[in-house]
C-alpha cells in the first residue's frame, strides 16, 4: 500500500532545503567561481537579462580551479590534518573526561542528577567569547593556574599561545556535548541488566565492560561525532587561546575570506572540509544499517 | 409396660480422608533425617521505617518446588532477593547447604535467578546471552558451545541462536531467561514471577513444562509470585506471605483445604466465610449457630474453640450443593436464599445466591452434562447445602 503523504512530512525536507541544501549550494556554487576585484569579489555571475543564454554561459565559467590549487598548497593540507589531530585528541580527552562524569551522574538519585544536569547546561547561558577569553585569564604566564601552582610548589607553566592550550579549550568547550549523550545513554541502562550479569558470575568491574560499556555505545558515537565535527571547524579557540603554531582549518577559511577577500577559494576549502567529515558518517549509518539487516 | 427408650437415630459418621486430591511421597519436610538445602533463620529486612520481611525462618529441602505466594508488596521478592544476594540482611541468616552465606555477593552465589523482566542482554545474540555466566566461569570455548547447544536443545530455540532478544516473542524470551539462568547448573533456580508476561495458554503450557525441567535437571526452585493456580500448580510446597511474614506454609493441598487463616482462605481461591458462634461441641461434630440457616451448622469439630466463641465458617463454592427443591426436613447445613447472579464460565457455573438477610453466598457446580433437565434461572428459589466435612472453623 502507498502511504499518502501529508504536508506535515514535507516540512522537514522544506526546511533541509531552505536552511540546509540552499546554502549549501550557495557555497558549492561560490567553490567553483574565481576570485574577482568586484563586490561580491568573485565571477561569474548569472546574467539573468540573457535568459537561458547566460544560463549557459554561467554554467561553462564555472571550474574546479580553487580545488587544484587547494591542492598544489601544502599549508592547507597541513591545516586539514592538524585540525582532525587536534579534533580527535580533543574528543578522546573529552570522552575520558565526559564518561566518568555521565556515569557519576546517571549513578545519582533523581533529585541530584537534575541540579547536575542543570550545571552542566549552566555554562551555555554565558557567551562563548567570553568562556574562551576567561581561559586567558586561567592560562596566562601570571594567570590563576600559575598562581595555584605557584602555592603548591610547582614550576609555573606556558602554556597560553600553545596547541596545549587550544586543546584544553576544545575539551573544556565541548565537554557538554559528549556528557548530555552519554548521560541519556546510560540513564536509561536497565539496572536489572547489572543484577543479571552478577547473579551470572561477573564481578562489577567485569560488568561495566561486559553490559554497561557495549549498551552506552551508541551514547558514546553520538557524544564523539557531536565533539568531533565543531572541533575540526573550530575558529574562535585556535584563534583566541592558540599561537601562530596551532594551525587549524576553520581559521584558514576565516583568514581566505576575510582577510584576503578570497570568497571562492574560502570556499572550496569549507567544501572540502565538509565532505571529509560527512563521507565517514555516512559509511558508518551504512554499515550499522547493513549490520542490523544481517541480525535479522 | 414402659416403651423401651427410641433409639437414637444413627448418626452419620463422617470419614476422615487424606487432604486433597493428589498423593505424593516426596516429602522431606516431614523427615527429621533430611537436612535442607537453604535454611533462613530470623531474617528480617527494613526499608526505613517499612519492615519488609519480618523475623523469617523457613526451609527449603534439595530437589524441592518452592513457591512463595502473597499480593505485591508482602515481601516475597525482597526474601528471594536477599538468597541472590541483591539485599542485605537486617537480622538473621541464609545459609545454605550449610554455608552462611552472609559476605558472599552476588556473583560469587552458586544460585541463579530468572528475572520478571527477563533482563536479558539486549546488545548480545540469544546464544551469546546463555553463554554469559559460562564465560565467567573461565570454561572453554568449546565446552561452552556443546553447553550452549545443550540449553538450545532443552529450550527448542535452536533456529533462534543468533537473535537478539529484541527479535523475539515473549515465550522465546522467558525460554531464554530460563536456558541462561539453568546454564551455570546453580544449586538452586529463583524464579521471579515468571510467567508473568505470558498469556494464559502459554502460561499453561509453560508451568508443565517448567515442573518437567525441575525434575529432570534435578534443581531446587524457588519461585515467587502472585497467581496462586501458578503456585499450586507446579509447587511441591506453598509458602503464603502477608506484610512481611509467612502465614502458613504447607502442600497445595493442605494449604487449599484446610487454610488456616481467613487471609489463606481468601487468598487462595474463592470462599465463603460465615461469622458464627460455637453453639455445642458433640465430638466429633460441632453445632454452629447461624441466623440465615434455621438449623445451624453441623460440621467436623476440628481445632474448634468451647462453646460461646466466635468462630468463621470457610466453605469452598465447589464445595456446596445447590438445589430447585427443597431438603428433607431437619437435613443440617441449609441455606435457602433467591439466585442473584449466574456466571458461566463453560466448564463451570457460578451461582451467587442471595440470602434472607442480603448476605451472598457462591456456588461453583462443575458443568458436568451437557444437558440438564430443570436449568436452575435468575430469581428462582433455592436451597443450597454442604457437607458436615466441607467447611473449615477459622478463629482468625
Amino acid at each position: 500500500m502507498r502511504r499518502a503523504r501529508s504536508p506535515a512530512a514535507l516540512l522537514p525536507g522544506l526546511w533541509l532545503a531552505i536552511f540546509f541544501a540552499f546554502p549549501f549550494l550557495l557555497v558549492l556554487r561560490l567553490s567553483l567561481s574565481d576570485t574577482a576585484l568586484a563586490i561580491p569579489p568573485y565571477t561569474p555571475r548569472i546574467d539573468w537579462s540573457a535568459g537561458i543564454e547566460g544560463l549557459k554561459a554561467f554554467f561553462a565559467a564555472l571550474d574546479v580551479e580553487m580545488y587544484r590549487r587547494l591542492g598544489e598548497d601544502r599549508l592547507y593540507f597541513d591545516a586539514y590534518v592538524s585540525s582532525l589531530q587536534f579534533a580527535a585528541t580533543g574528543t578522546i580527552l573529552a570522552l575520558l573526561v565526559g564518561y566518568p562524569m555521565a556515569y557519576g551522574m546517571a549513578k545519582c538519585r533523581p533529585g541530584t542528577r537534575s541540579v547536575l544536569l542543570m550545571l552542566v547546561i549552566l555554562p551555555f547561558w554565558t557567551s562563548f567569547l567570553i568562556r574562551v577569553y576567561a581561559w586567558i585569564g586561567i592560562l596566562k604566564p601570571q594567570g590563576l593556574l600559575n598562581a595555584f601552582l605557584g602555592l603548591i610548589g610547582i614550576e609555573p607553566l606556558d602554556l597560553l599561545y600553545t596547541p596545549a592550550a587550544v586543546q584544553i579549550g576544545l575539551v573544556y568547550s565541548y565537554l557538554p556535548f559528549m556528557v548530555l549523550p552519554l548521560y541519556a545513554a546510560l540513564e536509561r541502562l536497565d539496572h536489572t541488566l547489572l543484577e543479571a550479569a552478577a547473579d551470572l558470575g561477573s564481578p562489577p568491574w567485569k560488568s561495566f565492560w561486559q553490559v554497561t560499556w557495549p549498551l552506552s555505545i551508541p551514547g558514546v558515537i553520538a557524544g564523539c561525532l557531536l565533539c568531533f565535527i565543531p572541533m575540526v571547524g573550530e575558529f574562535i579557540i585556535p584563534d583566541l587561546l592558540g599561537g601562530p603554531g596551532s594551525l587549524m582549518i576553520g581559521r584558514a577559511i576565516w583568514m581566505e575570506f576575510f582577510a584576503n577577500r578570497d570568497w571562492p577559494f574560502a570556499s572550496a576549502v569549507a567544501i572540502v572540509l565538509l565532505v571529509t567529515l560527512v563521507l565517514p558518517i555516512v559509511l558508518y549509518q551504512r554499515q550499522q544499517a547493513k549490520a542490523l539487516e544481517a541480525g535479522r | 409396660m414402659s416403651r423401651p427408650p427410641a433409639a437414637k437415630p444413627p448418626r452419620t459418621q463422617p470419614v476422615r480422608r487424606n487432604i486433597g486430591a493428589v498423593r505424593s511421597s516426596f516429602a522431606p519436610w516431614n523427615d527429621p533425617d533430611a537436612t535442607p538445602l537453604v535454611r533462613f533463620e530470623g531474617v528480617t529486612k527494613r526499608f526505613g521505617d517499612h519492615v519488609a520481611v519480618d523475623d523469617i525462618s523457613l526451609d527449603i529441602y534439595p530437589g524441592e518446588f518452592f513457591a512463595l505466594l502473597g499480593p505485591s508488596g508482602c515481601g516475597k521478592t525482597t526474601l528471594m532477593r536477599m538468597l541472590a544476594g541483591f539485599e542485605s540482611l537486617d537480622a538473621g541468616r541464609i545459609t545454605l547447604a550449610g554455608v552462611d552465606l552472609a559476605g558472599a555477593p552476588p556473583h560469587q552465589r552458586p544460585v541463579n535467578m530468572m528475572f520478571q523482566s527477563y533482563a536479558l542482554f539486549p546488545h548480545l545474540t540469544v546464544e551469546q546471552n546463555i553463554a554469559f555466566g559460562l564465560k565467567q566461569e573461565g570454561m572453554g570455548k568449546k565446552d561452552i558451545a556443546a553447553r550452549v547447544a545443550e540449553m538450545l536443545a532443552l529450550v527448542k530455540l535452536e533456529a533462534f541462536a543468533r537473535r537478539k532478544p529484541d527479535q523475539l516473542s515473549g515465550g522465546q524470551k522467558q525460554r531464554v531467561a530460563l536456558a541462561r539462568a539453568i546454564a551455570r547448573k546453580p544449586r538452586m533456580l529463583l524464579l521471579d514471577e515468571p510467567l508473568g508476561a505470558l498469556d494464559k495458554k502459554l502460561r499453561e503450557e509453560t508451568q508443565f513444562e517448567l515442573m518437567d525441567l525441575q525434575v529432570e535437571l534435578g534443581v531446587t526452585f524457588l519461585i515467587v509470585t502472585h497467581d496462586q493456580e501458578e503456585a499450586m500448580v507446579m509447587a511441591d510446597r506453598i509458602a503464603v506471605m502477608r506484610d512481611g511474614r509467612i502465614v502458613q506454609i504447607g502442600r497445595p493441598e493442605e494449604v487449599y483445604e484446610a487454610p488456616s487463616s481467613r487471609y489463606v482462605a481468601e487468598f487462595l481461591g474463592d470462599v465463603n466465610l460465615f461469622e458464627t458462634r460455637v453453639e455445642a461441641i458433640d465430638h466429633p461434630m460441632a453445632h454452629l449457630d447461624l441466623a440465615e440457616a434455621s438449623t445451624g451448622f453441623y460440621v467436623l469439630d476440628d481445632d474448634c474453640p468451647a462453646p460461646g466463641s466466635t468462630v468463621w465458617l470457610a466453605v469452598r463454592p465447589e464445595k456446596m450443593r445447590i438445589s430447585l427443591d427443597a431438603p428433607p426436613a431437619g437435613e443440617k447445613n441449609v441455606l435457602a436464599g433467591e439466585i442473584w447472579d449466574i456466571g458461566y464460565t463453560g466448564d463451570w457455573t457460578n451461582y451467587i445466591v442471595e440470602l434472607p438477610g442480603g448476605r451472598l453466598v457462591r456456588v461453583a457446580q462443575a458443568n458436568a452434562r451437557r444437558f440438564v433437565d430443570r436449568p436452575i434461572g435468575w430469581d428462582d428459589k433455592v436451597w443450597v447445602s454442604f457437607d458436615p466435612d466441607a467447611g473449615v472453623v477459622l478463629t482468625s
